[in-house]
């Protein structure tokens, strides 16, 4: 029953892809200059060191829909830029977190070296 | 359609060789995996990869607590996982499976980052918190220390200081100690000079009451002795009065002496006259300065070489020697001269002898003998020449000089 159900279900959903195919208006170049821009920004943001992995699913997703729209694919290439657009946000999410992380880790560090000089300095007056 | 598909095929061979990333929940994968092959039972075959990573995916997210920390898009994630799960079980439309699956994936994974970033936030503002509590504190501990070693350093500039202070109230009080000494020595010695001044002060005093009992008594001695002095004066006066008295007596007796010697020094002038007068008739006379002197001439009452007076002059001699007895108070120097005829020892024994006899015939007449004397000058007293004999005949005589007597 499961079965059945979960076909038609694809069916129904490709026939809709299928016809929606036709009806899905092309990915504008503009579409793709805000998306490369997004995978930019993710860049700038340090995606290139902290979240390699999603960047290059975002590239690959970018290149894909490029690929698609020049197919003629327009709803795979919208759903892949729209891929694309998510991994590249959670690249620069990422390295924003790894970002933050390292932040945090620093001055963590420091909180450490400041707390360990007041130990010291806290035992030296004890001493006294 | 195809591409999705060979990706899914990469997909399930790729869950497997595993990333760096989800190492740490290799328990957690195998347990999924056990799931899926279960699940992979009623399915058409394994999941594919982007299934597997996005359930991987939102279960890290969710281990992140991006359900509560970044819930609309951890929301989205799970409703396009769900959608995948759900097309992977039923329709097995392979696109819209990996479709769902990675916009699972990347939402997952941004809500996750998105909650790590929270937590990262929340670890940085807890962690710039303790940064700055502990810089507080270092700060503090710092100030503390400062303040201690400052205090320290106070505290030891403060103890050479007192030691400083001690050091100098010491000298002080050596020097006080020193000046109090001198102080009671100066004391000691001026309580003695106060003595010494006390006792002299008595002293003065006893010798001021002995000077006022002196002067008193001096007064008194002064009294006496000028009472005494006044008897004395008036004794004295008395006296004075009475010499004065005696003296004017004196003086009265003195001016009738004076006047009865002047009434005598008449009579004598008179009685001298009056002789001088008489003698005059009787022999020559003259005045000198030492007397009235009477002149016998040799020749007329001696005879040469003789020394008796001639008989025929001792008549005359003897009226001489009467008119002399009545001036007793005259003395008689009868003295003999002679001539340069002859020796001087001869002429000197002459005189002499001539001078006797006058005085001789004299003492017959009445005159004491007291009243005369005698002295023979020789040829030594000539009153005139003797280289002629009328000079020698002046030289030759016995001359009386009539000198007052002696009383």
């Amino acid at each position: 029953m499961r079965n059945v159900i979960g076909l038609t279900l694809g069916i129904v959903i490709s026939c809709s892809a299928i016809g929606c195919a036709s009806k899905v208006a092309p990915v504008t170049p503009a579409q793709l200059a805000d998306t490369e821009a997004t995978i930019r920004s993710a860049e700038s943001a340090g995606a290139f060191e902290r979240a390699s992995d999603l960047l290059q699913k975002s590239r690959q997703a970018l290149s894909a829909a490029q690929q698609a729209s020049g197919k003629g694919e327009h709803a795979v290439a919208r759903k892949r830029l729209l891929e694309t657009t998510t991994y590249a946000e959670a690249a620069r999410v990422r390295a924003q977190a790894e970002q933050k992380k390292s932040e945090a880790a620093t001055v963590r560090q420091q909180a450490d070296e400041i707390e360990a000089k007041a130990k010291v300095l806290q035992q030296q007056l004890h001493a006294q | 359609m195809e591409s999705d598909e060979q990706e899914a095929e990469a997909m399930k061979n790729q869950a497997d060789k595993g990333d760096p990333m989800r190492n740490r929940r290799v328990s957690l994968s195998s347990i999924l995996l056990g799931v899926l092959t279960v699940a992979a039972c009623a399915a058409p075959g394994p999941p594919p990869k982007e299934l597997v990573e996005a359930r991987l995916a939102v279960e890290d997210a969710k281990s992140a607590k991006a359900d509560q920390r970044a819930t609309r898009t951890y929301d989205s994630a799970v409703a396009n996982l769900e959608a995948a799960n759900k097309s992977w079980e039923k329709d097995h439309d392979a696109a819209a499976i990996l479709h769902q699956a990675r916009l699972a994936e990347a939402e997952a994974r941004k809500a996750q980052y998105a909650a790590e970033i929270q937590a990262a936030d929340e670890a940085l503002r807890s962690e710039t918190d303790r940064k700055t509590r502990q810089a507080i504190a270092l700060r503090d501990a710092e100030l503390i220390l400062l303040r201690k070693r400052g205090q320290e350093a106070e505290l030891g500039r403060m103890k050479a200081l007192a030691n400083e202070q001690e050091q100098a109230l010491l000298a002080t009080k050596e020097k006080l100690a020193a000046e109090r000494a001198r102080a009671e020595q100066e004391a000691a010695r001026l309580r003695e000079e106060q003595k010494k001044l006390t006792a002299l002060a008595a002293e003065r005093a006893r010798a001021e009451d002995e000077a006022a009992r002196l002067r008193a008594e001096q007064e008194k001695f002064a009294l006496a002795a000028e009472q005494a002095r006044a008897e004395a004066e008036a004794a004295r006066l008395r006296d004075e009065q009475e010499k004065l008295a005696a003296l004017a007596a004196e003086q009265a007796r003195a001016e009738q002496a004076e006047r009865e010697l002047a009434r005598l020094r008449a009579e004598h002038e008179k009685s001298r006259a009056e002789l001088t007068g008489t003698l005059s008739r009787l022999a020559k006379v003259r005045e000198e300065a030492r007397g009235v002197i009477v002149t016998l001439p040799g020749n007329i009452y001696f005879n040469f070489n003789k020394a008796d007076v001639k008989p025929a002059m001792q008549m005359q001699l003897t009226k001489i020697a009467k008119a002399l007895a009545a001036v007793p108070d005259q003395n008689l120097l009868i003295e003999g001269h002679t001539d340069s005829v002859g020796s001087n020892e001869y002429n000197q024994s002459l005189s002499e002898s001539r001078a006797q006899s006058v005085q001789t015939i004299l003492l017959a007449g009445g005159i004491a003998a007291e009243r005369m004397d005698i002295k023979g000058y020789g040829e030594s007293k000539p009153i005139a020449d003797n280289d002629t004999p009328s000079g020698q005949a002046q030289n030759r005589r016995v001359e009386i000089v009539l000198v007052p007597a002696k009383k």
